[in-house]
């Protein structure tokens, strides 16, 4: 089997590289040599191109059969699943690695050596960008321990025999839509006066059609194209700073998994069309003041759409479990950002609930008693 | 012996003739049988009777003068019409009832439009508290406004029967802060739960909400190219507008008081205002 993906190795002493996101650079576990992604990218152009040729060469529809292996009888014992598979070896030690079609960049489970399918990225299917990781796994866990810190709610035996099951870097693919919404509102507004007259007191409420039009530009609204990625943990680690974009480059990947994109743009645009609507309601809400209520009561948005890339997000995913449950957490490998759910402990919670209740009623009701 | 017997029936009837006649002329001393004054002349001679009579009956039930007088002098305004009151009281002697001239008497100014609530003696203090004063005020004072004195003083006399039998009771009509208290009480401490009980329930949501970060975004302000924001129109049109008129509450009943009754170095205690 002619190999489909490429370990990074160091060009002095062929130890791993991995892309380390505080220097920037893919440096050598072993010699800790570094090396910038232009000069490894410029190294291994030519090994890339290669394994690239023989992953088309290695799809079933490509026309050429000729595999070492017979895959036939594994597809058929793992169903639709086993389609969805795909088997490389790995060039540092032989091995046979299975992962995702989707799969990107991994590492061999028996050498631990980081690989990368460059042939998920030929063609059409190459970001346009990337942001490359600049936290670092250490950070992404202490990250998770500051986020269970001030959570009241949170079960003590959580933190206490809290283990993480597994921390990931992934490079997640998304599709960054640009925009210009072009929008007509008309609001109701209101305003009350209220005067006394006499033993009486008087509101005059007014109401008022409130138009307005304008138009607002986006830029790079990402929506994540990953099946496997649970949007709300991808939407909820955002904003991204898309100043940082670099053009995409494979030197960014080794240590790190990726995976090519599993959604197109057609299929998840609306994601981003829907934020850009909901905003530029909100922006031109927000240009009309002097009203006590402000509500849509008709809207005409048009969306002229513009550019859409292609990118991978550096994003650490950890995995903890507790009580036989999964929690999974999300961190923005660029910001920091963390994010996750937690579970809640009953027995705090109502201790919160009726604490407050009696504690504000004891003191309040004192105080009221005084005073009245 | 039966002449005997015979004499002291006699002198029993004549003593018992003589003591009658006695208490007639203590009767007399007290009551000139006029209770109410009608100086501005607004009342006609069947209601002047019928009020007169009926403030009659009270106070020699009572123990206790009942009267009122009308007055259209222009001398009398909100200003000076306690003491005009309070004078006419002191120095009439058909005011107020026994030695302590206990009673209570209603004055009104017809000129200024005011009037003056008046209560005299230990009797009338006692009864007439600055809380029964002011429930009397507020019946009389609507007819008054719209000039309807013998309803008004109708609702005057039949209130002062009422505060008397209340009186004679021992509980007049007061505010009774120890049933008060508990109310309050009560109050204060419903009115702190529903306080705690909304405050919980923000607290804990907040805190769950804490607890549950991963969520779909809905908004796309973070990736607005602000220089290129452009509001093209604006421009807004009447259409139509309502108005909702709510009765403002008074405060001013059983107002600031703490119950009993509030008297004067004269011994009057008195309420008073405009109609």
């Amino acid at each position: 089997m002619a190999t489909q993906i490429t370990n990074y190795q160091c060009p002095a002493c062929t130890g791993p590289l991995h892309f380390s996101g505080e220097s920037g650079m893919l440096e050598c576990d072993y010699c800790m040599s570094r090396y910038t992604a232009e000069e490894i990218e410029k190294i291994y152009a030519e090994k890339n191109d290669t394994a690239a040729e023989n992953f088309e060469a290695s799809k079933p529809d490509s026309g050429n059969n000729q595999t070492e292996w017979d895959m036939s009888g594994l597809t058929s014992q793992w169903g639709e699943d086993g389609k969805k598979m795909r088997a490389y070896i790995c060039p540092s030690c032989a091995a046979e690695i299975i992962c995702d079609e989707t799969t990107a960049a991994t590492s061999c489970p028996y050498c631990n050596n980081p690989t990368v399918v460059p042939g998920q990225f030929g063609g059409d299917l190459k970001p346009d960008c990337i942001i490359p990781f600049r936290l670092s796994h250490e950070d992404a866990e202490n990250a998770l321990k500051n986020y269970y810190k001030g959570k009241k709610l949170l079960p003590d035996e959580f933190t206490a025999n809290n283990k993480i099951s597994e921390i990931k870097g992934v490079y997640v693919p998304f599709w960054l839509f640009d925009c210009v919404a072009d929008a007509d509102i008309v609001f109701d507004g209101v305003t009350a006066v209220t005067v006394r007259q006499g033993n009486y007191r008087v509101t005059t409420t007014s109401h008022y059609d409130i138009f307005r039009s304008g138009t607002v530009p986006f830029t790079n609204i990402p929506v994540d194209a990953s099946e496997k990625m649970p949007d709300t943990h991808m939407d909820a680690i955002e904003p991204f700073d898309f100043s940082q974009l670099e053009p995409f480059s494979m030197s960014y990947l080794p240590g790190y998994f990726a995976e090519r994109y599993g959604q197109k743009p057609e299929e998840i645009f609306r994601r981003a069309e829907l934020r850009a609507e909901n905003t530029t309601i909100d922006i031109l809400r927000n240009d009309v003041m002097g009203f006590a209520g402000c509500t849509v009561k008709n809207k005409s948005i048009n969306l002229v759409r513009g550019k859409a890339k292609y990118a991978l997000l550096p994003v650490y995913m950890l995995t903890t479990r507790y009580n036989g449950q999964d929690y999974l957490f999300a961190m923005n490998g660029q910001s920091g950002k963390f994010i996750g759910n937690l579970p809640v402990s009953k027995k705090k919670f109502w201790s919160y609930f009726l604490g407050i209740t009696a504690g504000i009623t004891a003191v309040l009701g004192t105080i009221l008693m005084v005073l009245m | 012996m039966k002449n005997k017997l015979l004499k002291i029936s006699v002198f029993s009837v004549v003593f018992a003739l003589i003591s009658c006649v006695f208490s007639a002329a203590a009767f007399a001393a007290n009551y000139t049988g006029q209770y109410v004054y009608d100086y501005a002349g607004i009342l006609d001679d069947t209601q002047y009777e019928e009020l007169n009579s009926e403030a009659a009956r009270i106070s020699e039930n009572f123990g206790c003068g009942v009267h009122f007088v009308i007055t259209d002098d222009t001398s009398v305004d909100y200003y000076n019409i306690q003491q005009y009151s309070e004078d006419m009281y002191l120095e009439s002697p058909a005011l107020g009832y026994g030695d302590g001239k206990d009673g209570v008497m209603l004055v009104l100014g017809t000129y200024d439009r005011c009037y003056w609530l008046l209560a005299y003696g230990e009797k009338g203090n006692f009864a007439f508290t600055d809380y029964a004063k002011d429930i009397m005020a507020e019946n009389f004072v609507d007819n008054f406004s719209y000039d309807d004195w013998y309803g008004g003083l109708k609702d005057y006399i039949s209130d002062c029967e009422y505060v008397l039998e209340e009186a004679r009771t021992g509980r007049p009509v007061d505010v009774y802060y120890e049933e008060e208290d508990i109310n309050i009480g009560a109050e204060a401490y419903a009115l702190a739960f529903v306080v705690g009980l909304v405050s919980a329930v923000i607290t804990c949501l907040v805190l769950r909400g804490q607890m549950k970060t991963a969520k779909i975004a809905t908004q796309a302000s973070d990736y607005i190219n602000r220089s290129g924001v452009a509001i093209t129109n604006r421009h807004q049109m009447f259409r139509f507008s309502t108005v909702s008129r709510t009765k403002i509450e008074s405060s001013s009943s059983g107002g600031g008081s703490r119950g009993g009754t509030t008297v004067s170095s004269r011994g009057f205690s008195g309420r008073g205002g405009r109609f």
